[in-house]
């Protein structure tokens, strides 16, 4: 983590932060191309297509939120600023693609399922884990003070994690639910995708872990700008003292 | 006044028919819709805030700057 904060520094050469923008460039057209010549599927016919961009949008979701936990256990163990800076960042992007999620998922229900929203396990325990972050997000803008705010993204970054586990096996404990398991599930194979539809949701897969990356270094990199206009400011306030 | 409402009405994207809605189609269209217009929006967003950040940290290294020479200036 600490190297990724180290790559978000502006390079005009071939920086990592400019190699993700160039790879996600070139690799969402491809995806795409392979999401056109994916074979319908039987039941859910052409609709099946929004689950190659909603399921990694869910896991980069799960990945943030992966981000944010690390980064609130390093803060409480070293009380360092620059793990303050990886939070906000898994945070924010865990919101960001939990929405995106939440939203493609409630579409694709419509057609599936009737309705943009029923009361399954999965939904339901998916719109507890955002009420709990943007809770930590409306708390984290309510402080002042940047240490208290640290101390406390980091407390809920470490509590707010075990709905994460709770979201993605509560289709497996709750069997009973109407949401489909990709991964592992009754099928008999591990996953429940065959052939070429298992080979664009891995090409998707690329795609979107691609431009999270991307946004991951320019989301610290923003924190980064932001940590040092605060301590220009402290120190110009000091000149001025002086 | 009535041909700017004909006019108007000929711009408006005809509802979708009956075989896309079975198919799924325009479900597949409104979803991918958001995901395009979300990621737009929040690298737009993260854009915006990282241009604003620059703009403050220069004003602010050009302050301090100032604040130096002037610093000098007196002592000398």
């Amino acid at each position: 983590m600490a190297t990724a904060i180290k790559y978000t520094r502006p390079t005009k050469g071939l920086g990592l932060s400019n190699v993700l923008f160039w790879a996600t460039v070139f690799s969402w057209p491809i995806s795409l191309i392979f999401v056109l010549m994916a074979g319908d599927d039987v039941n859910l016919k052409y609709s099946q297509r929004i689950f190659y961009y909603h399921l990694p949008a869910n896991i980069m979701c799960f990945l943030s939120f992966m981000i944010y936990f690390i980064g609130g256990i390093a803060y409480w163990r070293t009380r360092n600023r620059k793990w303050d800076i990886v939070m906000v960042a898994g945070l924010e992007l865990g919101v960001f693609w939990a929405v995106i999620g939440i939203i493609t998922g409630a579409i694709w229900a419509r057609y599936a399922w009737g309705a943009f929203w029923t009361w399954d396990p999965r939904l339901t325990t998916v719109s507890i884990m955002m009420v709990v972050y943007i809770s930590g997000v409306m708390l984290r803008s309510s402080v002042e003070d940047p240490t208290r705010k640290a101390a406390l993204t980091a407390a809920f970054g470490i509590i707010g994690f075990v709905n994460v586990p709770l979201v993605y096996f509560s289709t497996r404990w709750f069997p009973k639910g109407e949401h489909p398991i990709i991964f592992g599930g009754d099928s008999g194979t591990p996953v429940g995708l065959e052939g070429f539809m298992f080979l664009t949701l891995g090409v998707c897969f690329v795609a979107v872990g691609l431009l999270f990356g991307w946004m991951l270094l320019a989301r610290i990199r923003l924190g980064q700008m932001h940590e040092e206009l605060q301590s220009r400011r402290m120190a110009l306030e000091g000149m001025e003292n002086e | 006044m009535a041909n700017l409402a004909a006019i108007l009405a000929q711009t408006v994207t005809p509802p979708p028919s009956q075989e896309q809605v079975s198919s799924g189609l325009i479900y597949v269209i409104a979803a991918y819709a958001v995901i395009w217009l979300f990621i737009a929006g929040y690298l737009y967003t993260i854009q915006r805030r990282q241009a604003q950040l620059k703009r403050d940290i220069d004003l602010l290294r050009e302050e301090e700057e100032r604040q130096k020479q002037a610093f000098y200036r007196s002592g000398q």
